[in-house]
Order: C-alpha cells, then structure tokens, then sequence
C-alpha cells in the first residue's frame, strides 16, 4: 500500500517536472532557432532531451519496490541518482561525439534550462500534501 | 610553427586543468548538499514514519535539482574537451 502511494507522488511529481522541462526546452529551442538557425535549435533539443530521459530512467528506478524501510528507501533512490547522471552524460557524450553541426552553447542553454526547471515538479508534491 | 603549437599544448593543458576542476569541484559540492538532505530525511523519517511517502518524493526531486550545477557542469566540461572554443584563436 505504501509502495503504491510513494509511486503515485513520485510518477506525479516527475510527469509534473517533465512538462516544465519540455516547455522550458521548446522555448530555448525557439529562441535558438531565430538566433543560430536549424542546428542550434537540434543542439537545444538534444540538451535537454538529454536530462528528462535520465529524469525518466531515474524515476523508473525509484519506483521499483524496496524494503520499505528509510534506509532502504534511501539507497533506491541514490541508486536512481546514479542511473539518472549515468544516463545523461552518456547522452550528452554521444552528442558531442556523433553530432556534427552542433552548436554547443545551445545544448548547454537547453540542458541548463532543463535541468534547473526540474525543480517545479515540488510543487506536485506540495498540492499532493494539501489535498 | 613552433609557436603555434607550443600556444595549442598551453591552450589544451590548462583546458584539461579546468575541466578537473569544474567536474571535482562540481561533485564535491553535489556530494555535500546530497549527504546533507539525506540525514534530514532519515531524521524526518525517524520522526514521523506516516511522512516517508511525502518526503521520498520530494527527496527524489531535490537530488535532482541539487545536482543540477555539477550535470551542467559535466555539459560544459565536455563542450571544452570536444568542441574547445579556446582553440578557435590558433586556427
């Protein structure tokens, strides 16, 4: 039951934090866009893409069932830590090595945008509590 | 010629000092805040057990935005190891 009840937090909170991110990096795209042309607008999608998909391998290694206990609890989620920067940075060192018109200060603007935007999903959270 | 490649070993050296600096500096600082925010979890969760659920969610959004510094950092570190553009100057 707790299991349960801590997923449902944890998936809203995440989807909640994933649409920020989303809107954040669409608009830096945008603005890329009109300002660098077609590959800075790529570069920025690809920057932030880069941290929802560990955003979601991390979220999906949280949700997996655990002891139940604090310290249990804890782990899972250092561990989901781990998978999540694992994750983006080998995106990003794909980016980098495979991308060939990439126009770098818009992968870090769309990857600052959306790593920083990632911080709303609380609020979820928050009216979780409230409710 | 000399000079220009003794100016690219100079360039790349420092560079590689900087990126050890942003990617240490950088986790050490994610490391600290992390540790922080997990003791006040074990101490919330040792307080009031019925807030685990709650406070789980938050603690997974947190890590998040507490290592957000040291992942741009990790995008900016390679951004200077595969597209320098320090290097722009020599060429």
């Amino acid at each position: 039951m707790m299991d349960k009840i801590t997923n449902t937090i944890t998936s809203r909170a995440f989807s909640k934090a994933a649409r920020w991110q989303i809107i954040i990096t669409v608009l830096i795209s945008v603005v890329s866009l009109s300002v660098a042309g077609m590959n800075a607008a790529i570069s920025a999608i690809a920057g932030g893409a880069a941290v929802i998909a560990g955003g979601f391998a991390g979220m999906m290694m949280a949700r997996r069932p655990n002891g139940g206990t604090p310290g249990a609890i804890l782990f899972s989620l250092l561990k989901a830590e781990v998978i999540k920067v694992i994750v983006i940075a080998m995106l990003l060192l794909v980016t980098f090595k495979y991308y060939r018109g990439l126009v770098s200060l818009s992968l870090i603007g769309g990857l600052a945008g959306s790593a920083l935007a990632s911080g709303a999903g609380l609020r979820a959270v928050n009216n979780e509590n409230d409710e | 010629m000399e000079n220009t490649v003794q100016y690219l070993a100079m360039i790349q050296s420092y560079t590689i000092i900087g990126i050890s600096l942003i990617i240490g500096l950088g986790a050490v600082s994610a490391c600290i805040g992390i540790s922080l925010m997990c003791c006040s979890f074990l101490n919330g969760a040792a307080r009031q057990p019925e807030l685990i659920p709650t406070l789980q969610g938050k603690v997974f959004l947190l890590m998040g935005l507490i290592d957000a510094p040291f992942i741009i950092g990790v995008g900016l570190a390679m951004m200077f190891a595969f597209a320098n553009p320090l290097l722009a100057v020599i060429k």
